[in-house]
């Protein structure tokens, strides 16, 4: 009877364990991370039947034994690949549309064209002081356009290395965790509520490590785990079995952001694993870089084809024109170290060339010193300072010792329009030239500045009179209008004919006997032909094609890599959406399987109390017969 | 069997209903703006042509308003040739009169004094000034008189190069007709020792100068001579500002069928960005129609299945 008693006593022991574990899955069904538990019951060993172990009849009830986490490891690491695979995706996709919105907020192909638009409404009003006033400002529009968004790319880029930093930061931390929680795991029983809880945690760390980057994990005794880089097992080891994480960074030395281990000590640059949002804040900044360099270069090539285009003809006041864009500017960059909350303000003057190493200004116990960084100039003073015509006006609250560093910048960002005013728009030709009402021929001459040109001697005015053409080959006499004087005779076979610094060609037929004046374009003029000439600008082809199917193009990769992203990561979505869920199916709690449960414990342990229930009364039975 | 995951099930069925509504939204957005696309990764290759075409348009709009100045600018050179034509009818009638051996030296007087009235109106005319002030017979020289006295109180052309030209698609159109081109030239040539200076043509101011003379004077023969020479240079100048008015003529008309070219054009450009830009608002309607018929049932379907629970039935 006393067996019996055992018996139904360890029953309901055992039924309130897993009752417990039960509740414990109930109470938990909505935590992240729980893996649900269950207890293993198993019958109690009998005895021996030897002399100190007595052989019971009928066997010796029930043990609860280990709480087991369900879970199978290859599902779960399958769930952690795919939500790996989709942070990536889902990381270039976030930063590449800001690219996208960066490239088409700046309008940057509408204020191009606005420019050359404007530039055919200057042909077609050449002395109009409105059209030129419209043209300078949709060249600025243009030149601000580039400035902007060289702005804009560079924020972004500096956005994405701090996500890099924050991402790289969390890694550590996880690792750093992983480490500390397989010291736990080796010194903790497994089976228990602790042993479990430990390695609930360590699965939350798993998993926010692999949203990161792609690891491979080796499960060793009790469930510590070690961690390598990248998949196969292959890679760098980030947590050991034992011992203390490796830290991971991100360098950028040159050639792209590159994955580095131990950043801080012996930086060693590993293969980057194709997973998780590292990869993907990688490969963003990659693209970010590519568009950089794309729009620097666009903003390069329209700054230098508009600028020889404006000095190729002649202004409202007769003289040569001058570039319409300045190409450098200068980023004022305050030293990490600063003590005052002093700001700066620079300024670069029209025309001036910086020193390309930069310069340097910093307080000193006598005032400011701005010194170039090659160390060939500097200047000292208590206010504005001046070298190189960079105008350097420190604000107050600078401390001795604060130093700025002040580097001039090409490309997009230091696009800017000159100030010029509407006369010093170059819109006419340098030279115009006209026939002689009484020409027999259909020749037209057309004369153009060339620098290199080394002919004939004289500037116009000058006479052309053809004194002989014949089978497309002739020659003509250059003569001072003014004296009549021949100054020199050139062959006419349609070919340039060079002057001093300048030159002409005859295009058509001309007559014997027919004249063409060259002049000098005066002041005033109501010549357009170097405002059409803006056309050839804007149909020159280089690689990439003209300036704007450059930028579409541009746009068009950014956005073609944006769209194909986005459809990677809704696949890598649904992936890794159905592999979380072939998880959840084994390790998450259904509540209604655990209600179920709860009633069929419940049974159980109403039936081990029946047992010792009937137990009782056998023994009353029996006491009752003594009596 | 497979367990149902409570939570992952409930996540889901929440992630699911999210991008249902994500894409009645993207979809009311559409139908919103009237256009199919809203990023240029919606569809690269159409955004990328959609703004080509677009620039074209943009383009074209321009050379349009270029036409247009150039235009105006040829209309008014062919009102002030017209001015100038009638003068120099009126010249010749005046010419023939006073050819007329009949007259008195009072009555030829009057005439020289019409001449004179013609000339002026005739330089007058010559120096017209098109809408941005530029002389309209100048050529490239703008801003001074197309003709001034010089030393002898001869007209002479004081323009240089040619008139500002439009360029439509690749090729140029001159806007205007320069003063010789128009009026003729004067020139002369000097030969043997002692210096002969024999004048070869006149331009038109210098003939009504040269008849205004003739008309003053009193010796017959040498009067008939330079009438003589004078009608025929009027005849000569006739001609030359009947072809200088064609000229302007098949300019305005290249520029009339160039304007009509470029509205066509803007035509099929504006086709062609509906088609790759606009969203066809019935099917877009349609669309939204069925994705909120969906979000209602995945709704509904959603509060049915959370509320099945086997906790309801353990009393």
């Amino acid at each position: 009877m006393t067996d019996l008693l055992r018996i139904g006593a360890s029953g309901v022991r055992a039924c309130q364990a897993a009752l417990a574990v039960t509740g414990d899955n109930v109470a938990n069904a909505d935590s992240e991370n729980y893996v649900r538990r269950s207890l293993s019951l198993s019958g109690a060993p009998a005895g021996a039947g030897s002399p100190f172990a007595r052989d019971t009849i009928a066997g010796s009830g029930v043990i609860a034994g280990a709480i087991t986490r369900a879970g199978d490891s290859l599902k779960t690491n399958a769930a952690r690949v795919a939500a790996g695979d989709h942070e990536r995706f889902a990381a270039r996709s976030d930063w590449l549309s800001r690219l996208q919105d960066s490239v088409t907020g700046s309008a940057l192909d509408a204020r191009l064209g606005g420019f050359f638009d404007a530039g055919v409404d200057l042909a077609a009003a050449p002395t109009s002081t409105a059209a030129r006033t419209i043209f300078l400002d949709r060249a600025d529009q243009a030149a601000s356009g580039f400035a902007a968004l060289g702005g804009d790319l560079a924020r972004l880029d500096a956005d994405i290395g701090s996500a890099l930093a924050a991402t790289t930061a969390e890694i550590n931390a996880v690792t750093t965790g992983l480490a500390r929680v397989n010291d736990e795991l080796r010194r903790t029983q497994s089976g228990g509520a602790a042993a479990n809880g430990l390695l609930d945690s360590r699965d939350a760390l798993l998993a926010a490590l692999a949203e990161r980057v792609r690891v491979t994990i080796n499960e060793g005794a009790r469930g510590a785990v070690t961690v390598t880089l990248g998949s196969g097992g292959g890679g760098a080891v980030l947590v050991p079995g034992s011992g203390s994480a490796v830290r991971i960074g991100v360098r950028d030395i040159g050639a792209g952001p590159e994955l580095v281990l131990d950043p801080t000590h012996s930086a060693v640059a590993v293969r980057l694993p194709a997973s998780g949002s590292l990869a993907g804040l990688i490969e963003a900044q990659r693209e970010v870089a590519a568009a950089r360099l794309a729009i620097d270069a666009l903003a390069t090539r329209f700054a230098t084809s508009v600028n020889d285009w404006a000095q190729q003809g002649s202004d409202a006041l007769g003289d040569p024109g001058t570039p319409l864009f300045s190409t450098t500017t200068i980023t004022v960059t305050a030293g990490a170290a600063n003590a005052g909350s002093a700001g700066i303000e620079a300024s670069l003057a029209d025309g001036a060339t910086p020193a390309p190493d930069g310069y340097r200004l910093v307080r000193d116990a006598l005032g400011f010193t701005l010194a170039r960084n090659d160390g060939t100039a500097s200047v000292t003073g208590a206010g504005t300072l001046v070298l190189d015509g960079l105008t350097v006006t420190p604000r107050a609250g600078a401390k001795t010792g604060d130093s700025w560093r002040l580097d001039p910048v090409g490309g997009a960002i230091g696009l800017a329009l000159r100030p010029i005013g509407p006369a010093q728009l170059a819109v006419a030709d340098r030279y115009v030239s006209d026939a002689s009402a009484d020409n027999q021929g259909n020749a037209r001459l057309v004369a153009r500045p060339d620098a290199s040109a080394a002919g004939f001697a004289g500037t116009p005015p000058l006479r052309i009179t053809v004194t002989a053409f014949a089978a497309g080959i002739g020659s003509a006499d250059i003569s001072d209008p003014a004296t009549g004087t021949v100054l020199a005779t050139a062959p006419l076979d349609g070919s340039f004919v060079a002057g001093t610094g300048f030159g002409f060609s005859l295009s058509g037929v001309p007559a014997a006997g027919d004249s063409f004046r060259l002049l000098a374009t005066g002041a005033g003029s109501s010549d357009n032909g170097n405002a059409r000439a803006l056309a050839l600008v804007r149909d020159a082809t280089a690689a990439g094609g003209t300036l704007e199917t450059s930028l579409d193009a541009s746009l068009a990769g950014i956005a073609s890599r944006l769209a194909e992203t986005d459809r990677l990561a809704e696949t890598a979505q649904g992936v890794r959406d159905d592999s979380a869920r072939a998880r959840d199916a084994v390790s998450g709690v259904d509540i209604n399987q655990e209600a179920a449960e709860l009633t069929r414990l419940q049974a159980a342990y109403r039936a081990n109390a029946q047992v010792i229930a009937a137990a009782r009364d056998m023994l009353d039975t029996l006491l009752g017969i003594a009596r | 069997m497979t367990a149902i995951n409570t939570r992952a099930a409930h996540a889901a069925a929440v992630a699911r209903l999210t991008g249902l509504n994500r894409a009645a939204d993207a979809v009311q957005e559409q139908i919103a703006t009237g256009k199919r696309l809203t990023a240029p990764a919606d569809d690269p290759i159409a955004f990328t042509r959609a703004a080509v075409v677009r620039r074209a348009d943009t383009a074209a709009t321009a050379t349009q308003r270029g036409i247009d100045a150039a235009s105006r600018r040829l209309n008014a050179t062919d009102v002030a040739l017209g001015g100038i034509s009638e003068i120099v009818q009126r010249a010749r009638e005046l010419a023939l009169q006073g050819s007329n051996g009949t007259l008195s030296a009072g009555d030829r007087g009057l005439l020289a004094t019409e001449v004179g009235e013609l000339l002026a109106a005739a330089a007058s005319l010559a120096d017209t000034r098109g809408s941005d002030g530029e002389r309209l017979f100048g050529g490239a020289a703008a801003n001074g008189p197309a003709y001034a006295a010089d030393a002898d109180g001869v007209l002479q052309w004081q323009g240089a190069g040619r008139a500002p030209a439009v360029v439509i698609d690749g090729a140029s159109v001159a806007s205007g007709i320069e003063g010789p081109d128009a009026f003729g030239v004067n020139a002369a040539t000097t030969t043997g020792v002692p210096a002969v200076t024999t004048v070869t043509s006149r331009d038109l101011f210098a003939t009504l100068t040269a008849l205004r003379t003739a008309l003053a004077e009193p010796d017959d023969t040498k009067r008939d001579l330079a009438m003589t020479t004078a009608l025929g240079e009027i005849d000569g100048h006739v001609t030359r500002l009947a072809t200088a008015r064609a000229t302007a003529g098949a300019r305005l008309a290249r520029l009339e069928s160039e304007t009509e070219r470029i509205a066509r054009t803007s035509l099929a450009a504006q086709t062609d960005l509906t088609k790759l830009e606009s969203l066809d608002l019935t099917e877009g309607i349609a669309r939204l129609q069925r994705l909120l018929t969906v979000v209602k049932a995945a709704q509904a379907s959603f509060v049915q299945t959370s509320n099945l629970s086997l906790w309801d039935q353990l009393r």
